[in-house]
Parts: C-alpha cells; sequence; structure tokens
C-alpha cells in the first residue's frame, strides 16, 4: 500500500514519470467534512492515496484536563455530532464505571431508546448523502423528512435538534414530556414501511449497483487488522456488536439481531446498515414498553471524585462503530487523562488500501460507505 | 474460551520469562525492548488470540518522570481482553512500534507521536497526523506551554 517513504511526500519532490498528483478536499463535497486526500494517479487509476487529517482538531482530551468530569458531556456532543446521543452515553457510562455509579432502570430505558432512534437518525444521513455522492439526488430529501421526526422528538425531550447533551452521569437530564411515548410509537410505525421504499428507491437501482458492488471490499482479517468496526466490520462478515458482546446500559435485556454482509463491499455496507435499521426499531418498540416508572437519575455527590489512579477503558457501539473512553484518574475533579477512540479515525484506516487501482469516481463510493464524521475523527 | 486477566498473564508469560504483574486486573507493565514479542505472542498464540488493537494511547506522568504508552488490545474470537502499558522516560521517549503486528497501529502512533513526542522505532511513516506539520511542542504533556497568544476579541464597544 505504500512504496514510497515517508520523505517523498512532499510535493517538492514531485510525482514519478507519467504520473501526477490530485488534491481532494479538504473542501470538497463526497469527503464529508475536512478530509483531504491526496492521490497519485497514473492517468485516471490510483496509484496512492495520501490521507490528510486534523483540520478540525481542537484538542478535545487536553479540554478534558482542564474541566469536571460532567463538563465534558457537552463536548462528547461535537464528536460524532451526527449521533450525539450515542457519544453522550458511552462518556457517561464511562464516568459511572470509574465511579462506580448505578443508573436508575428507568434511565437506562430512556438511554437505549435516545441511543437508538439517534442511530437511526445518524444512518439516515448516510443514506441520503451516499446516494448524493452517487450521483442520486432524491434519497437525500426523503432521508431528511424522516430525520426530522427524530430530531423532533429530541427537541421536544432536551430542547436541542443537534447536540442534545441530554445524559447526565448517573442517568438523563429530564424525563419525558406527556404525550412522547404516544408520538414515539407514532414515529416508529411510520418508519417502518419507510425502510422498504429506500430499498426500491435506491438499494435495488441499478446504476447504484454497479457504482458499489464489488467496490471497496475488505476481507475479515484485513478489517479486524485494520481496526475497522461497526457497520462496515460487520458487512465483512464478521458478527462483532458491542450491544451484544459487551453489553452495557439494558442491551442484554433486549432481544435484536445483529445483521453481516458476505464481500464487505460498499454494497454489503449499505444493506447491513439498511438491516440495522430496522433492528434499531425493534429495539425501541421492546424499550418503549418495558419502559419503567421511577427516578431518571442516580444520587450523584456535586463534586465527582473518582478513586486515585483509577482508569478504565468503556467502549459503546456508536452507529460507526467502537466508541472507545479511556479515562485516567489522580484522584481530583478533573481527569488526569481523557481519551477518545472514535471510530471514524480507525475506520478510515481502510479507505487508502481498498482504492489502489480504482477510479477517482470509485474513490468517493468508498469514503462515502465508511460514513466518516470529521468531528471524531480529528477531535 | 475467554480466559480472566491472571490466566492471560500466564500464557503470555510463558512467552516472556519473567513478566510478572502485581495487579493482573491493571495494565500489564511490559519491557520496551520485549513489546513486539509481547505483541506477536498475544496475537498469534491461540489461547490468546488478541487480533485487534481496540486502542492505542498514551499517559503523561510528569511526577513519575516517564510517559506510559497504553495498548488496549482484545480479541474477537474469545471474548476476551486485557491493557499493557510500557513506560518510557519523559524527554527521550522512545517504543518499539507494533505497526507490524498491528496495522491498526499506524495512525494511533503517529498521534501519540504527534501529541506527546514518543518516537515509534519501526514505524513506517512517523509524521504528524492531527496538529499541523510546523506545530511547536506537544500539547498533551502536563508541561506543554502555548507558544502562541490567543488572539484577541475584539468587544463591540472597542470596534
Amino acid at each position: 500500500m505504500r512504496d514510497a517513504p515517508a520523505a517523498t511526500l512532499d510535493l517538492e519532490a514531485g510525482p514519478r514519470e507519467g504520473e501526477f498528483y490530485v488534491n481532494m478536499g479538504p473542501q470538497h463535497p463526497s469527503t464529508h467534512g475536512v478530509l483531504r486526500l491526496m492521490l497519485r494517479m497514473d492517468g485516471e487509476v490510483i496509484r496512492e492515496v495520501i490521507p490528510h487529517i486534523g483540520y478540525l482538531h481542537r484538542n478535545h482530551e487536553k479540554i478534558a484536563e482542564s474541566r469536571p468530569y460532567p463538563q465534558y458531556i457537552m463536548f462528547s456532543d461535537r464528536l460524532d455530532y451526527l449521533a450525539s446521543m450515542n457519544m453522550n452515553l458511552g462518556y457517561c457510562v464511562a464516568v459511572e464505571r470509574l465511579c462506580g455509579i448505578e443508573v436508575p432502570e428507568r434511565a437506562d430505558f430512556l438511554r437505549v431508546i435516545m441511543a437508538e432512534f439517534n442511530r437511526f437518525a445518524s444512518h439516515l444521513v448516510w443514506f441520503g448523502t451516499y446516494g448524493l455522492d452517487i450521483g442520486a439526488w432524491t434519497p437525500m430529501l426523503f432521508a431528511f423528512r424522516e430525520r426530522e421526526r427524530i430530531v423532533d422528538l429530541f427537541e421536544a425531550v432536551c430542547g436541542a435538534r443537534l447536540t442534545y447533551s441530554y445524559m447526565r452521569i448517573g442517568g438523563v437530564a429530564e424525563d419525558l414530556p406527556s404525550g412522547w411515548i404516544a408520538k414515539a410509537r407514532e414515529t416508529v410505525a411510520y418508519l417502518w414501511p419507510k425502510l422498504d421504499e429506500y430499498d426500491a428507491l435506491l438499494g435495488h437501482n441499478v446504476i447504484f449497483e454497479k457504482r458499489t458492488q464489488g467496490i471497496g471490499g475488505l476481507s475479515p482479517d484485513q478489517a479486524i487488522a485494520l481496526g475497522v468496526t461497526g457497520p462496515v466490520l460487520r458487512s465483512t462478515g464478521v458478527r462483532w456488536d458491542l450491544r451484544r458482546d459487551e453489553p452495557y446500559s439494558v442491551y442484554h435485556r433486549l432481544d435484536f439481531e445483529i445483521p453481516v454482509g458476505t464481500t464487505g463491499d460498499c454494497h454489503d455496507r449499505y444493506l447491513v446498515r439498511l438491516a440495522e435499521m430496522r433492528q434499531s426499531l425493534r429495539i425501541i418498540e421492546q424499550a418503549l414498553d418495558m419502559l419503567p416508572e421511577g427516578p431518571i437519575v442516580a444520587k450523584v455527590p456535586k463534586v465527582l471524585k473518582p478513586p486515585k489512579d483509577a482508569e478504565v477503558y468503556v467502549r459503546t457501539e456508536s452507529p460507526r462503530g467502537e466508541y472507545g473512553v479511556y479515562l485516567v484518574s489522580d484522584g481530583s475533579a478533573n481527569p488526569h487523562r481523557l481519551k477518545i477512540r472514535a471510530p471514524s479515525f480507525s475506520n478510515l484506516l481502510c479507505v487508502a488500501p481498498t482504492s489502489i487501482g480504482l477510479k477517482i469516481a470509485d474513490l468517493v463510493a468508498i469514503v462515502g460507505s465508511v460514513d466518516i464524521v470529521m468531528g471524531e475523527v480529528d477531535r | 474460551m475467554p480466559l480472566d486477566a491472571p490466566a492471560m498473564l500466564a500464557v503470555l508469560a510463558g512467552h516472556l520469562p519473567g513478566l510478572t504483574a502485581e495487579d493482573p486486573a491493571k495494565p500489564w507493565v511490559i519491557p520496551a525492548g520485549q513489546i513486539t514479542a509481547a505483541a506477536l505472542a498475544l496475537r498469534d498464540d491461540p489461547r490468546l488470540a488478541m487480533t485487534s488493537l481496540m486502542n492505542l494511547t498514551a499517559v503523561d506522568r510528569p511526577d513519575a518522570g516517564h510517559i506510559e504508552v497504553v495498548y488496549h488490545i482484545g480479541s474477537m474470537a474469545h471474548h476476551h481482553r486485557a491493557a499493557l502499558r510500557v513506560l518510557t522516560p519523559r524527554g527521550q521517549a522512545r517504543v518499539p512500534s507494533v505497526t507490524a503486528v498491528w496495522p491498526a497501529a499506524d495512525w494511533f502512533e503517529r498521534e501519540v507521536f504527534d501529541l506527546f513526542g514518543v518516537v515509534f522505532e519501526g514505524h513506517p511513516d512517523l509524521r504528524r497526523i492531527l496538529c499541523p506539520a510546523d506545530w511547536e511542542g506537544h500539547p498533551l504533556l502536563k508541561d506543554y506551554v502555548k507558544t502562541k497568544p490567543d488572539v484577541p476579541i475584539k468587544k463591540v464597544a472597542d470596534a
């Protein structure tokens, strides 16, 4: 994959004879944010992909060291801004394990409901923008129409439409407003048939199939070695989902399947995500049925001071894969070290080796199918 | 079959004689020179089968005078996981790279190099990844001082 030594990466050395560099991004609609890919081209064929990241780097991890544990929640919103609920959840679970806090049952169910709605909404954005990448305009309009319903539900519980900050250490911020459950059930019933519509609209479209089948294929071993997780890993046939394999919150009490693909190409990633959206709806239905009464937040001290030198690495399944939070305490109210293991960061590693020998248009299909969010790649 | 932490440590100690830990439940300290051998054993021993490197990062410990490089590894086949750490002195932090064992380490090591200044020997392409190439210093070190002042924010009344 990397046959040129690092020192020749600067443009002063110039490309080899008969080859040239093409700069894709950072301002490019199909790089989903500010990802820059330097392409060494031989005619229309890609010989090498050199990703450059860091354009959105804010050093979240340094910021976290200077403020108390609960104050990082609103920063976690800004990691994967398409799935803020999942980002809140992973961080809160990590702090709770570090401090030994038990979360009330109702809060756990509320968290699962929100996280799954957010997973659905996040996959919807992916579905819409992936259509745009491939050259289909309509899926985006469909996806955002449906996402609006979910965002309305979130707005009703926490007032925000993108960066929710809904979860708290030990529970959630607010209980449901009256009538919310009925509205949620209505939304779920509304969303079920839409998924078949999407399959008819995009999934079975001949142009879409030709653009995605056999493109960007990964083998299971390759995917695991590169640290690829989430739908991209499952599309290769590895049945690995942290909601089942390392349960957190109340996922062990819910019944759902883990869809997998076979070839690991871009089309399989589409199929896996669509199947996952169905499973999310199943989880939401069950969680709404099982939602118990009770408190929504545990009794948590005003100033959280975990034991000295305690540390945890907690991983949860975000819509993009393994979202890990590594916390090291020094006994004070601020963490000594916080590390965010972002799924998109590791998933991006599979773009360069799988696009060698393909055309630029295929690279667009691969980058889109990985579903990166630069907010969490650059942190 | 999942192994618990003491059992995993015992298997690893079979490959690396002399390896012990006060508390097997905490990350095991591996001598820097042995990390590549440890990584190979962890990945290739069928009882461990730690094929996935979930996370690689570092923790600065200025009081102890070293930087800890932390590896979180796991086995998808056996459903068990472990954590390793390598201690390296601040100022001349050097650790052998594990990219040849776990390709996932590529960007993780670049990030630790960028933010902590740890040099990973044998890494194929050790460059800064998040900060600009001409950035000075390593921001996640505890004694990092900002070299550039904040841009003053103009108040409406001053404008």
